[in-house]
């Protein structure tokens, strides 16, 4: 049982948790009815994506998936399918072979003989099956990784409004949960289900046709008994699916408050100062409480139709032994017979059960199975696309907003930029600044290219950037965002992501955002990883540093336009400083963004932009919008009302 | 790093032996009557497994010797009846089981958090713990975990159970015995003995081939990979989260991300080391488990059909016996694996095992802490020293401080100058490792914790709320006062938002990770109302560490102003970047290199244009005159 959600804080608590084959003699025996304990953690029915694609062809997916990634794979389950197929066979005909023998009264000889050979026979086969099956398990386990990396890949081609929007955002985390559970993973019930399904399918028409030889009727009657069954399953199904939501929003609780509140480690401090250990301890008996109950509730309603299907063996039984004594007793069928054809019918429910399982692994997996290739085929960023190249415009660039208008998820209410104009002049210092909430961050998005403006066009030297190839454009950004990155990789490549890159450069550009020093101290060198983890001598830099370092990126990149969106807010007041008396540098040149919430970064800027209702509020110079006694003015007052001298004076003395 | 896992040690069968006690004793600690159920269902089990053998042998012996039809469809009818029925109340009972399994389970999980939720805060970062939690996540990446524990130990149970169950059965069977066969069946019954055995041994070196691989610890290249770049990547969980996408395009980093994820897994010689061997091993070790099912069957079949042939046996018992001895090899081997299954099981446990024996070292104070009306507390910090652990640096060195009733301290200085530290080891997070805090004249350590962390309220920089119900958010309970908690969002900021949340109010859900239905708040947002959860705990302390860092500066003098609400008469201590936001305190405190190098009021430090004090004011003033 495995919880799992799609908050990117809860990571798995230990990669995955993989099933494994466990218990080998249950196994052998069960015939692929494998544990189909599935939770299913869906909160919404997304039934747009579930129905996209039918069983057929997603296990044709995964089988060319795993032909292409291992080609003996294929072989390997073709053996499983043939060599599991007529397994049970022996299984029934050896009892029947023993009585036949000892009734016979044959000699000691052919009794060894015969046993012997037939031994071997059943040995040999039964090796053959499970080898091949469970030699696939690590090559299909292991590779099954490949499904989950490319998915990961997948989400950085796809354009980045997906990795952030509600309805794509949410495909990921269920297309990360449905190939990456174990043995319940996509992968596995549709190649584990095919094969368990065809070679159920297989021993089921020989175990049919050795009834037949004893009544073909027998045969029909078996059937239409299966059929009820068949009947009674899915009217199961179909009733269980009522829980279906209910079960979800339970999980959902459960997945949170097990996983990800219960021992927070980020709360850690919090959950001492405020004892709240004993909060979500009830908050954690309340939950398991009410899964006890609809647990309970499930289990009386499966019961329900199990005791119906039970009721239909026990008929089944009762007649077959009052039909296989009669045939004794006539004489049409002897000791023998009777053991091997009780056997017989017996078994055959086994594999139409087992069928029964493998077709709603095949549905749930189909299902799981579509939300894996909506993700993957969800539209790629055209990176390449475009007539017009940034190489012909003259450096630095001018940027222009035109009429642009944007929301988040297209809603009308919530309009981040309504009818928004702006342009910067090349080489202009833009200041950006703003209530929270006014669209600082969002400007950044559409500046950079992660998101097209619902209406208007964003020009860049004057031509529309759609004209441009997305790649050039991305080419075009220096940017430092507010969430920091840093891979636990080498220093180097995550200051240059390139194979070979300039050493002087990147040093310098340590240096230029006040790293060298420190780096040069401890020892950094271009080799060290990030994380130590990952390498002994890998190292961790305090939040300070990391900004810093993500600064450095920015430099050597040396890209035409620079943006900084609230670089200094992990930084004391002089390192700060030092990075506001380093930004004529670092901007020398360039179209420059700055974005902050401390004012003063303003000083330093051609132009402040004010930011809010959907547009701009005010713009101007410091000076300028000092005079107009606007928002900015009260912002500035508010935050430099300690600061100035003047003041300060008349208060000290 | 450790250089091998701890699951591939050898254990002494008293050491095993001794895991498995400990196992049990957990979970028989948190539903005593699981096991005895369990046992229940392995002897109703058995006996319909025996039930049915015994029923068609019957059958088969009435058969050949001739027969009543309508008698023996009778005994037969009832006999069916009776197994189905038995069959009934059997699944009956395993839904029982499996539902108590799910809920140990949850237990099992939940008793480990609750653990790291009570141990000394000190401990959390400890290379102890750590060891102890990355054991954990190790030795349970495969498997089910405690699960395993309860199948596992119910097969063991059951096999043992039907060895018992066929030998007493099968014991008849001597009776056809003649003298001159002894011989024949003693070798070949030797002889299967001697072929199990070697499965046995085959079987575990195959096996161990398989665990090795997947049970060792990811010093390997092939693996750490698989941990740290494709799992944590795609999941996002440490280094890489989504909103980096952005930096992966203007950056161009696809390559180096596809590097260490995609193109990593189609190395050789990941191929070979974590693919082709274990696979080699899973399906080796499974193809002899599968040969010592059927050459036990087989046997039992040949050495029940010889002494048959000559001890004229009936046919039915013949099937029986046949049967019985095939379970008695079988579940014998059975038995036997699955104790070392269990064992494996127990040992994958024993950091689960260790983390519960973790104890705490630091709260053991026992002094009641007086109620006091009037708050009238005094701290002093009296030459502390401090360094954390696994630190070279001092993080705070030799600190005094006073602090009075109702005074406000702010608190300045440089990144990583000692500020949230001092906030930690007056919480008791941390206990100094030199010098004394004192309450009243009282060395903290001697009060008992749980009514010492009663005397703070705490805004920390990383604060965490959770998305369960808003107001128990605030209440930090089940139980909440509402009229309180309105008055605490209120004072906090927070009531605008408040008014436009509907008619649910307080009681909305906060995120969306517990329900669909939970209201998103932004960053802003959620800083007042972690405010409003220090302002409901009425606490004599007050302590903000940059409460404001995430407001934009017309939100940041809201809290300013509303600074009076939150702290009233009481004890205050704020640290903030913002060095004009200090002003409206007392006292100021400059922090350096985890030394308290000045004390005064703004005026006074600014007076001393040298001081640390001046340099951080200057650097941030310069840029406000005007």
């Amino acid at each position: 049982m495995i919880y799992r959600t799609g908050k990117s804080m809860s990571g798995p608590a230990g990669g995955v948790k993989e099933e494994q084959a466990q218990d080998y003699g249950q196994r052998v025996r069960k015939r692929g009815g494998r544990r189909t304990k599935v939770k299913q953690t869906d909160t919404q029915t997304e039934t747009k994506y579930e129905k996209k694609y039918g069983i057929v062809q997603n296990i044709g997916y995964f089988f060319e998936f795993y032909r292409r990634s291992i080609p003996v794979f294929l072989w390997l389950c073709l053996a499983e399918i043939v060599f599991g197929a007529i397994q049970p066979m022996f299984g029934i005909y050896l009892p029947k072979l023993v009585v036949d023998l000892v009734t016979k009264g044959v000699t000691m000889q052919r009794l060894w003989l015969t046993l012997g050979v037939f031994g071997l026979l059943f040995l040999s086969i039964q090796v053959l099956e499970t080898v091949s099956a469970f030699g696939k398990y690590h090559l299909y386990n292991t590779r099954r990784n490949d499904v989950l990396a490319n998915l990961f890949l997948k989400s950085l081609r796809i354009p980045y409004r997906y990795v952030e929007e509600g309805a794509a955002k949410e495909l990921y985390w269920k297309a990360m949960g449905v190939v990456n559970q174990g043995d319940w993973s996509a992968s596995y019930k549709m190649t584990y289900g095919t094969i368990d399904i065809i070679k159920n399918i297989i021993s089921f028409v020989l175990y049919s046709t050795v009834l037949s030889f004893l009544s073909p009727w027998m045969v029909v009657l078996l059937l239409v008994l299966s059929l009820i069954q068949y009947a009674i399953s899915f009217a199961k199904i179909k009733y269980m699916d009522r829980f279906r939501d209910e079960d979800a929003a339970l999980n959902k609780k459960m997945s949170y408050v097990f996983y990800n509140a219960l021992g927070n480690r980020a709360a850690a401090k919090d959950i001492r100062i405020f004892r709240m250990s004993e909060w979500l301890n009830k908050e954690k008996n309340m939950l398991l409480d009410s899964s006890r109950r609809l647990e309970k509730r499930k289990g009386m309603a499966d019961y329900r139709y199990w005791q119906m299907g039970s009721l239909l063996t026990l008929a089944r039984d009762i007649f077959a032994y009052a039909y296989l004594l009669k045939q004794v007793l006539d004489g049409a069928v002897d000791p023998g017979e009777f053991v091997l054809y009780f056997g017989a019918i017996t078994g055959f429910a086994g594999f139409l059960g087992s069928i029964m399982d493998s077709l709603a692994q095949l549905r749930s997996g189909t299902r799981d199975t579509n939300f894996y290739r909506a993700y993957m085929e969800l539209p790629e960023e055209e990176l390449h696309r475009g007539n017009r190249h940034i190489s012909e415009l003259e450096q630095p660039v001018s940027i222009e907003f035109r009429d642009v208008s944007f929301s988040y998820d297209n809603s009308s209410e919530k309009k981040i930029f309504d009818h928004f104009n702006l342009k910067i002049s090349a080489g202009e210092k833009l200041a950006l600044v703003g209530v929270n909430g006014a669209g600082k961050t969002t400007f950044v998005k559409l500046l950079c290219g992660m998101y097209d403006p619902d209406e208007g066009s964003i020009l860049i030297g004057g031509v529309n950037r759609n004209e441009f190839p997305r790649a050039e454009l991305f080419e075009l950004f220096s940017a430092v965002f507010q969430e920091t990155f840093l891979l636990p990789v080498t220093v180097a490549e995550n200051l240059t992501y390139e194979s070979d890159y300039d050493s002087d450069r990147a040093w310098r550009a340590l240096e230029d955002a006040g790293l060298e020093e420190k780096f040069r101290e401890k020892g950094i060198t271009m080799d060290t990883f990030f994380d130590k983890d990952i390498d002994e001598n890998g190292v961790e830099l305090s939040g300070g540093e990391t900004q810093r370092f993500l600064l450095a990126r920015a430099l050597y990149k040396d890209a035409p336009v620079l943006v900084l969106d609230e670089p200094t807010a992990a930084l004391d007041p002089i390192a700060e400083s030092e990075i506001y008396d380093n930004y004529a540098r670092y901007s020398g040149g360039k179209t420059a963004i700055f974005i902050s919430h401390r004012l003063a970064s303003t000083r330093f800027s051609d132009r402040i932009v004010l930011l809010g209702e959907g547009g701009i509020l005010e713009e101007g110079s410091h000076q300028e919008l000092m005079d107009l006694k606007g928002v900015y003015a009260e912002m500035f007052e508010v935050q430099s009302r300690y600061y100035a001298r003047d003041r300060l004076e008349k208060e000290v003395f | 790093m450790q250089e091998e896992s701890k699951l591939l040690e050898k254990l002494s069968f008293r050491q095993n032996l001794d895991n498995v006690r400990r196992v049990m004793k957990l979970l028989m600690s948190l539903d005593r009557f699981y096991v005895p159920l369990n046992v229940v269902s392995v002897l109703l089990a058995a006996g319909l497994t025996y039930g049915g053998m015994l029923l068609s042998a019957y059958v088969l012996n009435q058969i050949s010797a001739g027969f009543a039809f309508s008698r023996l469809l009778g005994q037969v009818i009832f006999g069916v009846v009776f197994l189905s029925l038995g069959r009934s109340a059997e699944n009956i009972l395993n839904r029982r089981i499996d539902i108590r399994s799910q809920m140990l389970s949850e237990k099992y999980r939940a008793m480990q958090q609750e653990k790291i939720m009570q141990l000394d805060f000190s401990l959390l970062d400890s290379p102890r713990l750590k060891e102890i939690q990355e054991r954990i996540r190790m030795d349970n990446n495969w498997g089910a975990g405690i699960f395993s524990m309860f199948w596992q130990g119910k097969g063991v149970l059951g096999n043992l159970v039907g060895v018992i169950a066929a030998v007493i059965i099968g014991a008849p069977m001597f009776t056809y015995f003649q003298k001159e066969d002894m011989g024949w069946t003693a070798a070949v019954l030797l002889l299967l003995c001697l072929c199990l055995g070697i499965c046995m041994k085959l079987f575990r070196y195959f096996r161990n081939m398989c665990h090795y691989i997947m049970f060792h610890v990811p010093d390997r290249e092939e693996k750490k990979f698989l941990w740290n770049y494709v799992w944590d990547f795609a999941y996002g969980s440490r280094h890489y989260r989504y909103g980096n996408g952005k930096d992966v395009r203007i950056y161009n980093s696809y390559e180096v991300m596809k590097r260490w994820t995609y193109d990593k897994l189609q190395t050789r010689e990941f191929t070979n080391y974590c693919i082709k061997r274990p696979a080699i091993g899973e399906g080796c070790s499974s193809g002899v488990w599968s040969a010592i099912y059927v050459l036990s069957t087989i046997g039992a079949y040949c050495i029940v059909a010889f002494v048959a042939l000559n001890g004229n046996m009936p046919v039915g018992s013949l099937i029986l016996y046949s049967g019985c001895l095939a379970n008695i090899l079988n579940q014998t081997v059975n038995t036997v694996v699955g104790c070392f299954d269990v064992g494996l099981t127990a040992k994958k446990q024993v950091g689960v095992l260790e983390l519960l024996e973790l104890s705490d070292e630091m709260y053991k104070g026992s002094l009641p802490m007086e109620k006091r009306s009037d708050n009238e507390y005094h701290i002093e910090f009296r030459n502390v020293s401090f360094k954390y652990p696994g630190s070279e640096e001092y993080a705070l060195k030799n600190f005094s401080l006073e602090l009075r009733v109702g005074e406000k301290l702010a608190i300045v200085g440089r990144n990583g100058s000692g500020k949230t530290t001092m906030i930690k080891l007056l919480c008791r997070l941390y206990d100094p490792d030199e010098g004394e805090i004192l309450i009243n004249g009282v060395d903290i350590k001697k009060f008992r914790h749980d009514e010492y962390s009663r005397l703070f309220s705490v805004v920390f920089q990383d604060y965490v709320l959770f998305a369960l119900m808003l107001a128990e958010n605030i209440a930090v309970d089940k139980e909440y006062d509402a009229e309180k908690v309105h008055r605490c969002l209120k004072d906090a900021g927070f009531g605008e938002r408040l008014a436009e949340m509907g008619e649910k109010g307080i009681e909305n859900y906060l995120y969306k990770d517990y329900t669909d239905e939970g209201i998103e708040v932004s960053g802003g947002e959620a800083q007042k109302l972690a405010i409003a959860r220090a302002i409901y705990k009425e606490a004599p302390f007050v302590l903000l560490d940059e409460p404001t860092a995430a407001l934009d500066p017309i939100a940041e003098a809201e809290i300013y102003s509303n600074f009076d609400k939150i702290a009233g008469e009481k004890t205050a201590i704020y640290i903030s970047h913002r060095l004009s936001s200090c002003r409206f305190c007392d006292k100021i405190a400059v922090f350096d290199h985890g030394e308290l190098v000045q004390t005064g009021s703004h005026e006074e430090l600014l007076a001393d244009g040298d001081g640390v004090y001046a340099a951080l004011w200057n650097a941030q003033a310069k840029y406000y005159e005007l």
